[in-house]
């Protein structure tokens, strides 16, 4: 292990949170490595085709207009050390830098930063692991990035924004939607108002979603509040029917149900941050139900409890990507001001905080809006569905060891046992919803359940790989 | 009123579980407290290998250190008989198997050492003879062909680590045992020929005796009754790959390196083998409750054993890498009854525990309930330890 390449700083995720510190240090000449399995710059909402297409296709542009910009300017950064294709599969301390290792090289880092993003929060409920049910972000990569549409006819059920941008983008390509089921009640227009006054600055974002959904009513498709899938069928060769139902405030199934004969059912209730690099090196996560649940902690300026280690975008809190930004270049700005003092820029600071603090009053605003109610959620599933897809537990294979077990009350002692999380996917599944099923079942809060704990590798990597670093 | 219990167990790993459960068969009253959850640590981290053989550690300083490990091999026989019959008598399924255990050679001084140590093992009674470079590879042709010798000892295998606590956990509670998690022993005097014990939640226990069952932390329970002992806890890491179909057959152990591997019954392989783990520290004094870090450097020796004894497992994806603390004595032997100077108050620790654990819990609960113990554990006895308590 001679001779590891040292940088001042190693990013991990080239979103707009990457993008942005590593451009922030750049400019100021400290020596920046790069990470990201992608094959280009951009994360997931500027997600671009791969090379040798250059062009910069992503519609959120539309929403984001930095976006464009900043992923041109990222590409045309040489003295950037990008490193595609790679993924970290574990951070550790090493004196006084942090060792960032990948499945291809290991190298050493002064300060690291953290930009993973988030990851789309799937929902266990009977049929979901049917090939054709999926998640809307799944459906939205393919189309933009491979030009794939997965089927004819689709039903798109769930609560998140997302749900409406993708049902758009389905239609210009030509899909059938045949109903577009959100679960929460009709907003009144007091709600709307609000947050709308939230907004200044983030017009775009309203105008985008109010055009998807005037395109969509204008096409005649059916959107409805106050709606839930319940139930998947089919078999091995893909989904046959969905079925959907009306649900109360608490999203609670109560009345009509309703059939569809459909090729793909899209399922958007919002995202969960990755938070696994941060820690699996030992990095405090505290809990905040509004913006994805256990977060890592960070002391306002993006530095974790970690020494050496900072965070920025979505594992800091689910924001959206202007939130992103604006901490991926704070958390430039402070890495700067930690490594060389005398360089500390307090004015750029604070006009980045200014920033910040506008971004959250929105982004607080929408995750309010849309808060997904994990209760329901975990209680679609029935006693025959299956929690943990990789090791195929069903709900009550838990439920049964549970009740001989009354001792254990915490997650980690239900994985050990029930083997829930402990597949392919390392937990980021069946997580949530187990960790609500615990919470029922021993009538203590959520976040007393705690959560997996994060150990390296953070993604399967073949031992080969490891027994060479 | 404090309650009041004939024994009171400190731990909930595998040695409390199953010593609180052979209490209350016998018709003692026993509680068993556990500061997190049951399992949770060392009991619930390990590989289950079940080691009857002197292990790498044991051999490693030569032939010498290994005559004084083998005196603790009366032991390893007699678990090697119990797992073979616990699911039976517990009645739960604990995912014994002891399809055979090989200590493997790659060069002919590792050999040499092998032979020396099968004799020494099969003077104690241990089956364990040598296998033949055609043999090994005929029994397991996923070993690398760079093996030339092995020690194979039929009895050797594995258990689940999962299931085997909380199974003798359920039943000891199905027999009457009280058993209480995320609370922890504290503090306890003698007063009046009960053990006063005093817990994190304000509530006190009175015991006639008191088991330490705490792993790790023993050595932290027996300062609370002002007995020292001379153990340390070490940090081990353990792999465990995705779940592939069977094709490793034995518990495989190297003469030579630091490793041992096993495949579950699930299909995922369990790589391990005694690569440290640092354990945290705050002003001189080990942090037992953060896990021990995980060292780099670690996890590439010990991947790199296992993928060039089992090439195969270089392709298969590692899921997840953790670490746990296990204790040592100084005289690498275990410590098993009562301890010096304080004969109501028990403790059982010392090597492969797992392995070890369900003799441990019958030995020890024959020394509380002043039963004849049926194995000779005087070696054992934590009275050799007498003169760091002279007071
Ligand atoms: C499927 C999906 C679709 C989305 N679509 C939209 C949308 O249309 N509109 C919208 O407003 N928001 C969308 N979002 C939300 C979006 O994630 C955020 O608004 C924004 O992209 C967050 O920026 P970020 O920099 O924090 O993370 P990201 O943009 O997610 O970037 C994180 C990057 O880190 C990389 N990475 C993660 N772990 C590792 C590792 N271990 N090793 C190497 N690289 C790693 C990833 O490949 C990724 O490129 C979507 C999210 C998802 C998951
Ligand atoms: C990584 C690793 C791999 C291993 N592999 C093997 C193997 O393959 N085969 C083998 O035979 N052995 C193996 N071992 C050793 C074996 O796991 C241990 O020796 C054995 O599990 C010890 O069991 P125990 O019940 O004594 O301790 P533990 O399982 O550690 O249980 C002790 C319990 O006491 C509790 N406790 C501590 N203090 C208090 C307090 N004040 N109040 C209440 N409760 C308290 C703790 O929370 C803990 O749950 C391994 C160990 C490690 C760490």
């Amino acid at each position: 292990m001679a001779d590891l390449k040292c940088f001042d700083v190693a990013i991990i995720g080239a979103g707009p949170a990457g993008m942005s510190a590593a451009l922030e240090c750049c400019r100021n000449d400290l020596s920046v490595v790069v990470f990201d399995e992608q094959g280009r710059a951009g994360g997931q909402i500027f997600r671009q085709p791969p090379p040798p297409s250059v062009q910069v296709n992503s519609p959120a542009c539309r929403l984001y207009p930095f976006g464009e910009v900043l992923v041109r300017k990222a590409e045309a950064e040489s003295r950037i050390d990008w490193r595609f294709r790679q993924t970290v599969w574990g951070i550790f301390p090493d004196e006084d830098r942090i060792r960032v290792c990948t499945n291809k090289t290991t190298v050493l880092a002064r300060k690291t930063l953290v930009a993973t993003g988030a990851y789309e929060m799937p929902v266990a409920f009977p049929g979901w692991t049917l090939p054709g049910v999926m998640g809307v972000g799944a459906i939205q990569t393919l189309l933009r990035s491979q030009n794939v549409l997965l089927g004819r006819r689709f039903v798109l059920a769930g609560s998140h924004p997302l749900l409406v941008l993708v049902a758009d983008m389905l239609l210009a390509a030509g899909a059938e939607i045949q109903e577009v089921a959100i679960a929460r009640s009709r907003p009144r227009f007091r709600e709307i108002l609000d947050g709308l006054l939230a907004v200044p600055g983030n017009i775009p974002i309203f105008k985008e979603t109010a055009s998807s959904l005037y395109k969509l009513t204008k096409a005649r498709v059916s959107i409805r509040f106050g709606r839930i899938m319940v139930e998947a069928r089919g078999n091995e060769e893909g989904l046959s029917h969905v079925t959907l139902s009306d649900c109360d405030r608490d999203w609670i199934p109560s009345g009509a149900h309703r059939v569809f004969e459909t090729d793909i059912l899209g399922t958007g209730f919002g995202l969960l941050p990755s938070t696994e690099l941060c820690r699996q090196i030992g990095c405090a996560a505290q809990w905040d139900s509004r913006n994805g649940g256990w977060i890592v902690k960070h002391d306002g300026f993006q530095r974790t409890t970690v020494r050496n280690v900072y965070v920025a975008g979505e594992p800091a809190g689910i924001r959206g990507a202007a939130s992103a930004r604006t901490e991926g270049e704070l958390a430039g700005l402070m890495i700067l001001q930690d490594l060389i003092p005398q360089r500390r820029d307090d004015r750029l600071i604070r006009r980045n905080l200014s920033q910040t603090k506008r971004n959250r009053k929105f982004s607080d605003r929408v995750a309010q809006f849309f808060q997904p109610s994990m209760r329901a959620l975990s209680d679609l599933a029935s006693d025959g569905t299956v929690i943990c897809r990789c090791e195929d537990v069903k709900r009550s294979a838990v439920a049964e060891f549970l009740e001989r077990n009354s001792h254990a009350t915490s997650i980690n002692s239900v994985k050990l046992a029930c083997r829930t999380g402990m597949g392919f996917c390392q937990g980021r599944y069946c997580h949530h919803t187990l960790a609500q099923i615990l919470s029922n079942a021993t009538n203590q809060p959520v976040e007393r359940c705690g959560e997996f704990t994060a150990r390296v590798p953070v993604k399967p990597i073949p031992a080969r790989d490891l027994s060479d670093v | 009123m404090p309650e009041t219990v004939d024994c009171l167990v400190v731990g909930g790993g595998l040695l409390g579980s199953a010593l609180a459960y052979y209490l209350v068969c016998s018709g003692s009253t026993a509680c068993l407290v556990e500061k997190d959850q049951l399992n949770q640590h060392a009991s619930g981290r390990n590989a289950g290998s079940l080691h009857f053989q002197l292990e790498y550690r044991m051999i490693e300083h030569g032939l010498d250190a290994a005559k004084k490990a083998a005196e603790a091999l009366p032991l390893h026989l007699d678990a090697a008989r119990e797992w073979s019959v616990l699911s039976t008598r517990i009645g739960e399924s604990i995912g014994v198997l002891q399809s055979g255990g090989m200590m493997l050679a790659e060069t002919s001084e590792q050999a040499l050492l092998l032979e020396r140590k099968t004799e020494l093992e099969r003077s104690y009674g241990l089956e364990n003879r040598m296998l033949s470079s055609d043999e090994i590879h005929q029994r397991a042709p996923y070993l690398s062909s760079a093996i030339v010798a092995a020690a194979l000892c039929p009895l050797e295998g594995r258990a689940n680590p999962r299931g085997a606590t909380l199974a003798f956990a359920t039943v000891a509670e199905e027999f009457g045992a009280r058993i209480r998690a995320g609370i922890a022993v504290t503090g306890m005097k003698q007063q009046r020929g009960r053990w006063r014990t005093s817990l994190s939640d304000g509530s006190e226990i009175l015991a006639r005796k008191v088991a330490i069952a705490a792993g790790s932390w023993s050595a932290r329970i027996a300062a609370m009754a002002g007995i020292a002992l001379p153990v340390v806890p070490i940090g081990l890491m353990m792999a465990a790959t995705v779940r592939v179909a069977p094709f490793i057959k034995h518990l495989i152990q190297h003469a030579g390196r630091r490793l041992s591997l096993n495949q579950s019954a699930e299909g995922t392989i369990l790589i391990g083998g005694g690569w440290p783990a640092r354990l945290h520290e705050t002003g001189g004094v080990y942090d037992l409750d953060l896990p021990p870090e995980i060292l780099p450097s670690s996890i590439q020796g010990n991947l790199h054993a296992a993928v060039s004894v089992v090439p195969r497992v270089g392709e298969i994806p590692v899921l997840r890498i953790w670490s746990g603390a296990t204790l040592l004595v100084a005289d690498q032997l275990p410590l098993v009854g009562a301890l010096p100077r304080r004969s109501d108050l028990f403790i059982a620790t010392g090597g492969s525990a797992f392995t070890l654990g369900p003799t441990y819990a019958r030995v020890l609960a024959s020394k509380i309930l002043e039963k004849p113990v049926d194995l000779d554990v005087s070696r054992f006895d934590p009275g050799r330890f007498v003169s760091l308590n002279n007071a």
